[in-house]
Formats: C-alpha cells, sequence, structure tokens
C-alpha cells in the first residue's frame, strides 16, 4: 500500500510552487509523479521545487523531477529545485543531476531563474 | 562506545520503508551519529529494499524477506543487509549514465549507483539462496 505524500502549492505570478513535506521515496513517488503531471498537463510551464520541508528523498523521488523535467521542457518551461539540505544535495551531484535540473539556494533565487 | 546492535526482519515491502527509517533514526540516536550518516544508511535501506522488490524473482507463496543488522564495529557503521528472491550481484551493475544532456537522461539505474558510491567498503555473497550485502561507513 502507498504511503501518503503532503505537497504545499503556492503560485508566485505564474510560477508554481511545489513544497514536498517529510519524505519521497519509493511508497509515495507514484503519487508525486501523479501529482506533477497533473499540474503539467493543467498548463503550469514554470515549476519549483522548494526542498525546505523535504528530509529524505531516495532515487525514486529523484526519477518523478527527471521525469517531470523533460515533460516540462518538451512545453518549452522549466523546472526548478531550491533550498536542498546538505545530504540530498550531495545525492543531487552524485547522479549528475545537478547538471541537467537547476539547484538553486533559495525561493527567490529560483523564482528569478523561472521568469514567466 | 557501548555496543547497541540492531536487527531486525521485515516483509520487503514499500509500506515498511518508514517504519525502517524510524528504527535507523533510533539507532543512529543512540550512537550519536553524524545526520549524514544517517541519512545515507536510511537510502541504503531504502534503495535495497526497493532493489529486492524489483529485481528479486519469487515462487508463489514465498514473500520477499529482508534482514538487517547495523551496529558499529571499529569506528565504522556496519550495515548487513540480507534478502531473498534469487541471486542479485549489485557489484556487477553497470555505472548509470551521469553525463547525458536532460532529453537523452535515462530514467533509472541510479539506487544502486548512489549506494556504493556513498558507502566506504560494499561487498557482496550468495550464501544458502541469501543474498548478503555489507556496507561500511566510516566515522571519522
Amino acid at each position: 500500500m502507498a504511503n501518503n505524500i503532503e505537497v504545499l502549492e503556492e503560485h508566485e505570478g505564474d510560477v508554481l510552487i511545489l513544497t514536498p513535506v517529510g519524505r519521497v521515496d519509493s511508497s509515495n513517488a507514484p503519487l508525486f509523479e501523479r501529482m506533477i503531471k497533473d499540474r503539467i498537463d493543467d498548463g503550469e510551464i514554470h515549476i519549483v521545487v522548494d526542498f525546505t520541508k523535504l528530509s529524505f528523498i531516495s532515487s525514486s523521488g529523484m526519477r518523478v523531477l527527471l521525469i517531470g523535467a523533460k515533460s516540462i521542457r518538451s512545453n518549452q518551461g522549466k523546472l526548478i529545485l531550491c533550498s536542498m539540505r546538505d545530504s540530498i544535495r550531495e545525492i543531487f551531484s552524485i547522479s549528475g543531476f545537478d547538471t541537467i535540473i537547476p539547484v538553486v539556494k533559495d525561493r527567490i533565487a529560483a523564482i528569478d531563474a523561472n521568469p514567466a | 562506545m557501548i555496543a547497541t546492535d540492531f536487527h531486525v526482519q521485515v516483509a520487503a515491502r514499500v509500506s515498511e520503508l518508514r517504519d525502517l527509517a524510524a528504527m535507523v533514526e533510533t539507532f543512529g540516536e543512540t550512537h550519536d551519529l553524524p545526520h549524514r550518516t544517517i541519512f545515507i544508511v536510511n537510502l541504503a535501506l531504502e534503495e535495497l529494499v526497493t532493489n529486492t522488490l524489483v529485481h528479486g524473482s519469487f515462487e508463489e507463496g514465498v514473500e520477499p524477506q529482508i534482514a538487517i543488522d547495523l551496529s558499529i564495529r571499529d569506528n565504522r557503521v556496519h550495515v548487513v543487509v540480507e534478502s531473498n528472491g534469487g541471486k542479485f550481484d549489485p557489484t556487477e551493475d553497470t555505472e548509470p549514465d551521469l553525463t547525458s544532456e536532460l532529453d537523452a537522461r535515462p530514467i533509472g539505474g541510479l539506487g544502486i549507483h548512489l549506494v556504493k558510491t556513498q558507502a566506504d567498503n560494499f561487498s557482496y555473497e550468495f550464501v544458502d539462496g541469501i543474498n548478503r550485502l555489507i556496507l561500511e561507513y566510516n566515522l571519522t
């Protein structure tokens, strides 16, 4: 049985900011994937994922972000990640994800980097 | 340091991951481990449980099982993960693509790479039908 996922949603102008809370692992990554897909299908093309409230993410969650980034790119949009704690930043670096999905310091920088 | 070892055997189901994570947190707090070490041990267990479910082959009536031992030895966190489901040697895994551009980057194949990269020692054996992975993390 899948675990739930809590994701806070806000808009700053045309930028959608998603803040997942707690953990994204293989038990709830499919729900996170569905949510991002729904928002992209709704026409969101400037998306920021704010990691402030995320304590843990596994490769299942990273895979969701890669799928989302590819999908948004194909719609001429952009996915930006921000506010990662060091242990999460490390696995994005090891995996080389930070070279294909921009990771910035905080939400302000993320919105600046994702102009509508 | 007084050794407070930790052993758990659980059904390998994704719904068990939260409980496993909580137990790793408790182990980490008991031994006053750095946050990074707790995170990477948690990540390794998550990736290995998921791997057992994805790659394991189970005869009818055989439930995926995973047994985990955590201990501190010689200033290292020592993690033993045993699983059923047929031989799966992650040390034979090829390196994933870490450099292609976004559009060409394959989706998946990262989990074991993260586990191997973050462990200071990583070894595998297949004994009596059980996969046994031994991971060590230096505490310096």
